[in-house]
């Protein structure tokens, strides 16, 4: 577990989860992804609680965000978790259907850090997901978990 | 002038009598005043001034009343009164003066130098006047003593007919009978010869020796005498000497004539007839008989014609004299000038009548008649129509009659005096006061002349719309103090206030007030006006107010109803932003749902080949095509409805664009449908646009794109890009292609969203471009057009705004 990082994938619609599985299998890299299917869910696994009371600590190396979603939305998510001084470093990559300029320009300043629309084409989709997993899982150095966090709110 | 000339001045004014009167005396008139009246009336009585200033307005009587006084007072009526006022100006007043007989006007206040002038004028009339009245009456007592002598010597004749009857009925007359008679008597022979003389013959004989009468003793020859005479060149001696001849020969029965002798005693005039004694001897009888004093009184009437005419002549008057016997007429120059005639011409009563108004003529000749049957003078005035230049004029004339030693009048004379101008003056005075007079009572709008008394308005003149206001009538609201017309003090200070204003401005000044009247508010727009200082020396103003309540409550009505107007438009925007944010999320979740349906039948369909890649047969695997090209083409599709729906949405940003090289930029990224073709450019020169760059890079590209697109089949292509017309500021700009066109009745379904004219499998493409085109130029506030005919290309034209060049 220490050695592989974990994924957050938050979609709510399962063909995307599968498609999106689909093109990580395809590159046979083994990471861990932990998939959800709203932004209460992914709240509570940030924060640990409810259902998530018991789940291993750490942070997963990139939160992959749907934004249209049932209950708290990918936006509400990304509002929370980048105003949280404890969890506001961790990498978050909106994943949607939707390239309306105020989505957009919303989730950057909220702290997004990437934006891409989903692919129309399947193929194109899995060369995106391919391309974003090698990226912030391999090329990306992950904030040091936990580490500077006291640094910070002591200075 | 010997004696200066006698002037009275009546003037109640002190100060204007003593500045006047100075003024006089500094011209060397002799001056005499008079502060009243009747004081001026009895000073004419006793010291007979030759011209009197009479002032109108007197404490005691009225210069006219005065004035008609002296004109019927035959001892003093001749005395030129000059009505001097400076109220009584106007033509009615005039006229009044015109009435009482006043010989002239002067109107104050007046220049001196005018002032003397005309004074001199006057009395250069009195004293000519003077002149002729004195003149006229010693030649009338001259001529009635004539007249007397006249009829005795008429007697006298009679008798010496009687005489002469005797004598040839008798050759005895005794020399006694001849004697006794005044009348100067000779008895000729056939051959000249005086045979008989009376005694005042001898006398007169004896009385000039050395003259020619000298000679005509008893025993010499009158004819001789008469011949040397006529020798020597006197005319008169040769008229007497054929007179005689024809007598003696019996060619006549009388000769009779008349001549001036200067005798050495005295200058005479002679009346010598000559008659047959009746006898066969053709003896003849001379009588000669002094008729001096007749001459002399026809040379006095002569010369009071010739001041007439010279005193006429001073007035600008022409003479006329009319023989009512003869009707023959003598005019002097100035009357022909008058009347038009370009040139003296002879004259008769009955020419005169031809040039009189036809309408006139009946009133002037029954003056003129008046006048001929014994009436001694006549004023009157008629209209004459000038045959020079066809104008009519006004004719004031006197007239006068001259009587015989019997009292029968031989003549009547008297003067015309063109009163045109005069006449054109009243009549435009009046034409005046009529016009303003209308003007003031126009109705609609009240109207009137104030002036401001302690505080109050004293109301000088209102028309009847001012007049009703108050429940008055003109007449019966004149001098009222608007007290007294029952307005409130408060609005009695404010009136007073604006009047005060509008002096200190020297312009009108206007306000609006209201009233509740008759239990309804009315409004009033009221302007006033600083005039002048009035007669009584208070300053006076106007006023106009007009009822504007009718404006004012169209005025309220319209402040209402933008008001409510406003409450709507604000209501509708709200609706409208409503819709607006509704469509927006309509976009939205068209954005987010709609793609991901798509995408997951695109991603299962490829995951399916996938995994049935060698199972499944040649038309399962086209099936599976199909899906996918279905798929992709409705993702085209969501795609263009939501930039077609972005484009209405996003914000302008209005710079100055340069047209040409947007469309050199568009050219070069359709580089990828261009590759291989054989396209040829025209590219005008295209002026600079105002508009949002990247909207106008848009339009530019769908239109261009269309153009390549639809000219595929030509070889070569030709796209011509222009601007066909600048007007007010806006440009039309125009795409052609020779291109495939299309017919024209569909032209109207191109710019709607999705709407194609081709089938895809000829033309790809959605059918949002020229949607997009019309949008865009529509934000840009122009218009967008098409022309085309199937086979024969297409040009789209659309209109932007101008950039205004430097």
């Amino acid at each position: 577990m220490s050695s592989s990082k974990r994924i957050l994938l938050v979609d709510d619609s399962p063909q995307d989860v599968e498609m999106t599985l689909e093109a990580m299998a395809e590159d046979r890299q083994d990471h861990e992804v932990i998939t959800l299917r709203d932004g209460a869910e992914a709240l509570d696994y940030l924060y640990r609680r409810n259902a998530f009371a018991d789940r291993p600590a750490g942070q997963p190396a990139v939160v992959l965000l749907d934004l249209k979603m049932p209950k708290v939305d990918g936006m509400e998510v990304l509002r929370q978790l980048k105003s949280d001084p404890q969890l506001k470093l961790v990498p978050v990559v909106i994943m949607t259907s939707s390239r309306e300029e105020q989505d957009v320009i919303g989730c950057y300043q909220l702290g997004a850090n990437a934006y891409v629309v989903k692919p129309a084409t399947f193929r194109e989709f899995v060369e995106t997901v391919k391309h974003l997993v090698a990226f912030w899982m391999m090329t990306n150095e992950p904030p040091p978990a936990g580490g500077r966090k006291t640094q910070r709110a002591g200075g | 002038m010997s004696k200066p000339t006698k002037i009275l001045l009546v003037d109640d004014d002190p100060s204007l009598r003593a500045m006047t009167s100075e003024m006089l005396a500094s011209a060397n008139y002799e001056v005499m005043t008079a502060s009243t009246g009747l004081e001026g009336l009895a000073l004419v009585r006793q010291r007979h001034p030759d011209v009197v200033l009479q002032d109108v307005e007197l404490p005691d009587v009225n210069g006219i009343e005065i004035c008609r006084r002296i004109k019927s007072d035959p001892e003093i009526a001749s005395t030129l009164v000059v009505i001097m006022s400076g109220k009584w100006t106007s033509a009615d007043h005039q006229n009044a003066g015109l009435r009482a007989r006043a010989d002239g006007y002067i109107t104050r206040p007046f220049q001196m130098d005018d002032f003397l002038s005309r004074i001199e004028t006057f009395a250069r009339i009195a004293h000519d006047e003077k002149l002729l009245r004195e003149s006229e009456q010693q030649a009338q007592a001259q001529t009635a003593k004539l007249s007397v002598d006249i009829a005795q010597l008429r007697e006298q004749i009679a008798k010496r007919r009687q005489a002469d009857e005797a004598l040839r009925k008798s050759i005895l007359v005794t020399q006694t009978t001849l004697d006794s008679l005044a009348v100067q008597i000779a008895v000729m022979d056939a051959q000249g010869v005086i045979i008989a003389t009376n005694q005042a013959w001898e006398q007169f004989v004896r009385d000039n020796p050395g003259s020619r009468f000298d000679v005509c003793r008893r025993g010499a020859s009158y004819t001789e005498a008469c011949a040397r005479t006529a020798r020597a060149g006197d005319p008169l001696a040769q008229q007497a000497l054929a007179g005689i001849k024809a007598v003696q020969s019996g060619a006549r029965a009388s000769f009779e004539l008349e001549y001036p002798c200067d005798l050495p005693s005295e200058k005479r005039w002679f009346a010598m007839r000559v008659t047959p004694l009746g006898d066969a001897s053709g003896a003849t009888v001379v009588t000669h008989e002094n008729i001096t004093e007749r001459k002399q009184a026809e040379e006095l009437y002569r010369a009071y014609l010739q001041r007439l005419t010279l005193a006429a002549e001073a007035a600008v008057m022409g003479v006329w004299e009319w023989d009512v016997r003869t009707h023959a007429a003598t005019w002097d120059n100035r009357m022909f000038e008058m009347y038009g005639l370009s040139k003296p011409e002879p004259m008769t009563y009955r020419r005169w009548t031809e040039l009189v108004h036809p309408e006139d003529m009946a009133k002037a000749e029954r003056h003129l008649h008046r006048v001929a049957a014994g009436n001694e003078q006549a004023y009157f005035g008629f209209r004459i129509i000038r045959p020079s230049d066809g104008e009519t004029r006004q004719i004031r004339a006197a007239a006068s009659a001259v009587l015989d030693g019997q009292g029968q009048v031989v003549k009547v004379v008297g003067v015309n005096f063109d009163i045109t101008k005069h006449k054109q003056a009243e009549e435009a005075a009046r034409e005046n006061e009529a016009i303003l007079r209308t003007f003031f009572d126009s109705p609609g709008m009240m109207r009137g002349i104030v002036e401001l008394v302690d505080g109050d308005i004293l109301h000088v003149a209102d028309n009847a719309a001012a007049a009703a206001f108050f429940g008055r009538t003109p007449e019966t609201m004149r001098h009222q103090l608007a007290s007294q017309l029952g307005m409130p003090a408060a609005m009695i200070q404010s009136w007073t206030r604006h009047y005060q204003e509008s002096k200190q401005q020297g312009a009108p000044v206007s306000f609006e007030y209201s009233h509740a009247a008759d239990s309804e508010i009315r409004w009033w727009l009221a302007t006033v006006s600083y005039l002048a200082a009035g007669p009584s020396g208070r300053e006076r103003y106007g006023y106009m107010v007009l009822d504007i309540t009718a404006a004012k409550r169209a005025e309220e009505m319209l402040q209402r109803l933008n008001v409510e107007l406003e409450q709507r438009v604000k209501e509708r925007t709200l609706q409208f932003e409503t819709v607006n944010k509704e469509l927006e999320a309509f976009t939205y979740s068209v954005s987010h749902d709609l793609r991901a349906p798509l995408r997951h039948i695109q991603g299962y369909t490829e995951m399916l080949a996938k995994e049935t890649q060698d199972r499944l047969s040649a038309k399962a695997q086209r099936h599976l095509q199909v899906i996918a090209d279905a798929s992709e083409k409705m993702s085209q599709l969501v795609d263009d409805l939501l930039s077609f729906s972005r484009m209405g949405r996003t914000e302008m940003h209005e710079t100055k664009v340069a047209l040409e090289r947007l469309v050199q930029e568009t050219i070069q990224d359709l580089e990828m449908a261009t590759r291989g073709r054989a396209i040829t450019w025209n590219i005008a020169p295209l002026p600079a646009v105002i508009g949002d760059r990247s909207m106008l890079k848009q339009v530019f590209a769908n239109l261009l794109d269309n153009a390549v697109k639809y000219s595929r089949p030509r070889n070569p292509a030709e796209i011509e890009i222009g601007c066909s017309d600048r007007q007010d500021g806006w440009g039309t700009f125009f795409v052609r292609d020779n291109g495939v066109g299309f017919d024209m009745k569909y032209a109207h379904r191109l710019f709607g969203v999705f709407q194609r004219l081709h089938r895809a499998d000829e033309f790809e493409g959605t059918g949002i471009g020229l949607a997009n085109v019309r949008r865009i130029v529509a934000r840009h506030g122009g218009r967008v057009w098409i022309e085309a005919a199937v086979n024969k290309g297409t040009a789209v034209f659309v209109t932007l705004k101008l950039s205004p060049s430097k």
